[in-house]
């Protein structure tokens, strides 16, 4: 099997929210109608809200090695796609509520019954919505009936959320002069700064057991586009990247791609797990 | 006397016909000789739940065996044990699943009251499953399927993965067919038995029909929960998926988090408040020296808070990647399992049409520079030269395997024995250990109608 074509395509785009959601379900003959959360509305203090595509698979990190890896594990690069409707609500409190809803997959792979590789969860225990209200998560298959049901609301989380609000500020334009100060002044502070090109700058975090992650920055779009985290020995562990369009104002975001890495125990070889989204119709408004 | 002897020759001849009829109704009326021949129960359920089932609807016959066979014996001393469990009875109706069914067809060889046979889930043609299962591969005495848990729970090492124990299961069902060996070496892919059963002298000389099980995607969990909860619904799934949705949705807050800071929040905010010491106007270049220490000290103020952002980012993404681990091993598992089922029988190549999304040419470029920064770039082109192909949306064809039909331990063709009865009976949805369940409406179906002569009268039994 040769897959170095279709993934060197693949390549970047991509964002994770609802992916996780996602990835386990069935796509749906018919798009249903998103349902209205009370919680779900534009009195949030942050309301974000997309449609999701995802795409999952596993192939060799390095391209190259693909037809090294035993057959398993080249079955396992036959990419799986779900799509999904998201909405979500930052409450004042610091609470969230959110609602999934799977949609229809446009060009669905139609993969014969019997394709080895493909991740395989009997019907009935496919998510086809998820709410999230008053700190529970539940999970409905497409008979409507209760999957799962989930506490959420750890006080963490909460006070992260809380914490985000806090941080909504006006935005204050920098030019490029600006800009470069504000990175000087990452350098003065003894952050370790590298510029990529003249949009990007990434910053070198290390942390005391030896392991370290890199950030990129979007000094033209003042958005993080990605952080890539390292073990102590430099070995790439995990990657995310996001994608955007728009102004500094008001930046899109389009995708997003997670990549973790491990060694397979059957061929030795590195290969990397990947999710890879497009998002459209993205939406993240301030109501502050 | 006289008159006796006058209506002597009307009895007779009238007794004859109802002496005939009576053979005949008496013939059906009584129950059915059977032996119902489990297979081992590392591998079968047994008989239990099927013959209670049959016998509610009415069915009357008589099972032979009065206790079970000893499969540790080997095919053909099984075989002897269970002729001798059937003595002098005739017109026997053999019934057998799995292992089994090998040791009914020797034993229809050499015993003329065995008459017809059901084979339900019978590795006839021998099984690549058990094979795989129960030979050493290599040097280390492990069998290939004890390598391929050995490689999965390497993978879970340290991820605290919760499977529900159903890895554990699948394992621990694998090392019980490597630990009966001795005996289950009768029935895998090439043995000297299955060879010799398969011989042309040696095919059945009775009538047989074949039930053969499959399952459309083959789930391990679905697989082992039959296995240890013949009677319940899908423990292991069910376990499993709330697991996964549950830690799914732990990971999933922590994205949304992520997602917001990274693009309204942490660094928006920063920069915010570093634009709040900027003067408005165009700083004079003998004051830029002073704003950049100003910035420098802000930043370096909020060291513990940005230290701490990027860590919690870290963390989060090695949660997400301990999550796709534990998929993925069990992923693995089931891909490992199937292409090892399908040793000896077909794969299918199938092209399949699949969707691509990448980038716009300048988000490429954007993308490759990023990755390029990171230290993780392996091709041998520049990102000029890779971005020139970037298609945004596509389409590629990619070929795809698909497995022979299979019940998760034999395949179709190996379930499949030519010269039956009947056209064979697919068990639709139902997998090795479900093929002598109750609970499949479709095993209850196919014996109902073996029963009432479907396939013919070989294999009637009565109400």
């Amino acid at each position: 099997m040769d897959f170095s074509n279709y993934y060197q395509k693949f390549w970047p785009a991509a964002f994770l929210l609802a992916i996780m959601t996602c990835a386990l379900a069935c796509s749906k003959d018919d798009a249903k109608p998103f349902p209205p959360l009370s919680q779900v509305s534009g009195d949030c203090p942050i309301n974000m809200s997309y449609e999701v595509t995802t795409a999952a698979f596993t192939q060799a990190a390095d391209q190259d090695e693909q037809t090294e890896l035993t057959p398993a594990e080249q079955v396992l690069a036959y990419p799986t796609f779900t799509r999904c409707s998201v909405d979500v609500c930052i409450e004042v409190n610091g609470t969230m509520s959110a609602s999934v809803q799977m949609l229809a997959l446009e060009n669905e792979p139609n993969y014969p019954k019997g394709t080895i590789g493909l991740p395989v969860i009997p019907d009935k225990y496919m998510v086809d919505r998820v709410e999230i209200n008053g700190g529970t998560a539940t999970h409905y298959n497409s008979q409507g009936e209760v999957i799962e049901t989930q506490i959420l609301g750890d006080a963490s989380s909460i006070d992260f959320y809380s914490k985000i609000i806090e941080d909504m500020v006006d935005f204050v334009p920098l030019n490029a002069e600006q800009m470069s100060w504000v990175i000087e002044g990452f350098k003065e502070a003894g952050f370790d700064m590298t510029p990529i090109n003249d949009d990007l700058e990434m910053l070198t975090q290390p942390f005391a057991d030896g392991s370290y992650s890199k950030v990129v920055l979007d000094k033209k779009l003042r958005v993080i586009r990605g952080q890539a985290d390292y073990d102590p020995s430099g070995k790439l562990l995990t990657k995310s990247s996001m994608t955007f369009t728009g102004e500094a104002e008001n930046p899109i975001v389009t995708g997003h791609k997670f990549v973790a890495y491990l060694t397979s125990p059957y061929s030795q070889k590195r290969m990397a797990m990947t999710r890879r989204s497009r998002i459209e119709n993205f939406s993240l408004t301030k109501n502050q | 006397m006289k008159n006796n002897k006058i209506n002597f020759p009307f009895l007779r001849f009238s007794l004859i016909p109802l002496m005939i009829s009576g053979f005949f109704i008496t013939s059906y009326a009584q129950e059915r000789n059977t032996v119902w021949i489990r297979g081992v129960s590392i591998n079968s359920n047994g008989w239990e739940e099927v013959k209670s089932e049959m016998i509610l609807r009415g069915y009357d016959f008589n099972d032979l065996m009065n206790t079970s066979f000893d499969p540790s014996l080997g095919v053909v001393a099984a075989a002897d044990q269970v002729e001798g469990m059937i003595g002098n009875e005739g017109d026997v109706l053999g019934i057998a699943h799995d292992y089994g069914g090998i040791v009914l067809r020797d034993l229809q060889l050499q015993d003329p009251s065995i008459t017809a046979m059901i084979l339900d889930g019978v590795p006839n043609q021998g099984s690549s499953g058990i094979l795989g299962a129960i030979q050493n591969d290599g040097p280390n005495s492990l069998s290939r399927a004890q390598k391929l848990v050995q490689a999965v729970n390497l993978i879970r090492e340290g991820d605290d993965c919760n499977n529900c124990g159903f890895i554990e299961a699948f394992e621990s069902w694998i090392d019980e067919m490597e630990g009966a060996e001795d005996f289950l070496n009768d029935v895998q892919q090439g043995s000297p038995i299955i060879e010799n059963l398969n011989s042309p002298a040696n095919l059945p000389s009775v009538p047989f029909a074949i039930l053969w099980g499959s399952v459309d995607e083959l789930s391990l969990t679905s697989l082992m929960s039959s296995r240890a909860f013949p009677s319940d619904s899908d423990y292991f799934t069910e376990c499993f998926t709330e697991t996964l949705y549950r830690e799914r949705q732990e990971a999933k807050d922590a994205t949304v988090i992520a997602t917001i800071n990274n693009t309204q929040g942490f660094f928006g905010n920063l920069l915010s408040a570093a634009a709040s010491i900027i003067p408005a106007a165009a700083a004079d270049p003998t004051q830029v020296t002073g704003i950049i220490a100003s910035i420098g000290s802000l930043l370096s103020d909020s060291r513990d808070r940005i230290t701490n952002q990027i860590q919690a980012i870290k963390q989060e993404n090695a949660e997400l990647a301990r999550i796709l681990r534990c998929e993925l091993s069990n992923q693995l598992l089931a891909a490992e399992w199937q292409l090892l089922l399908m040793s000896n029988s077909a794969l299918e190549e199938v092209e399949v049409e699949v969707q691509i999304f990448g980038d716009d040419y300048d988000e490429c470029i954007t993308q490759c520079g990023v990755d390029m920064a990171w230290g993780d770039w392996d091709m041998d082109l520049t990102c000029e030269e890779f971005c020139a192909d970037e298609v945004e949306i596509g389409t590629e064809i990619i070929t795809v395997f698909v497995a022979d039909p299979n019940d998760g331990l034999l395949t179709r063709s190996e379930q499949q024995l030519d010269g039956a009865a009947a056209e064979p009976f697919h068990l639709i949805e139902t997998n090795h250990f479900q093929e002598t369940s109750r609970l499949k409406d479709v095993v209850n179906d196919a014996f109902v109608d073996l029963f009432e002569g479907g396939a013919g009268a070989a294999f009637i039994v009565p109400k």
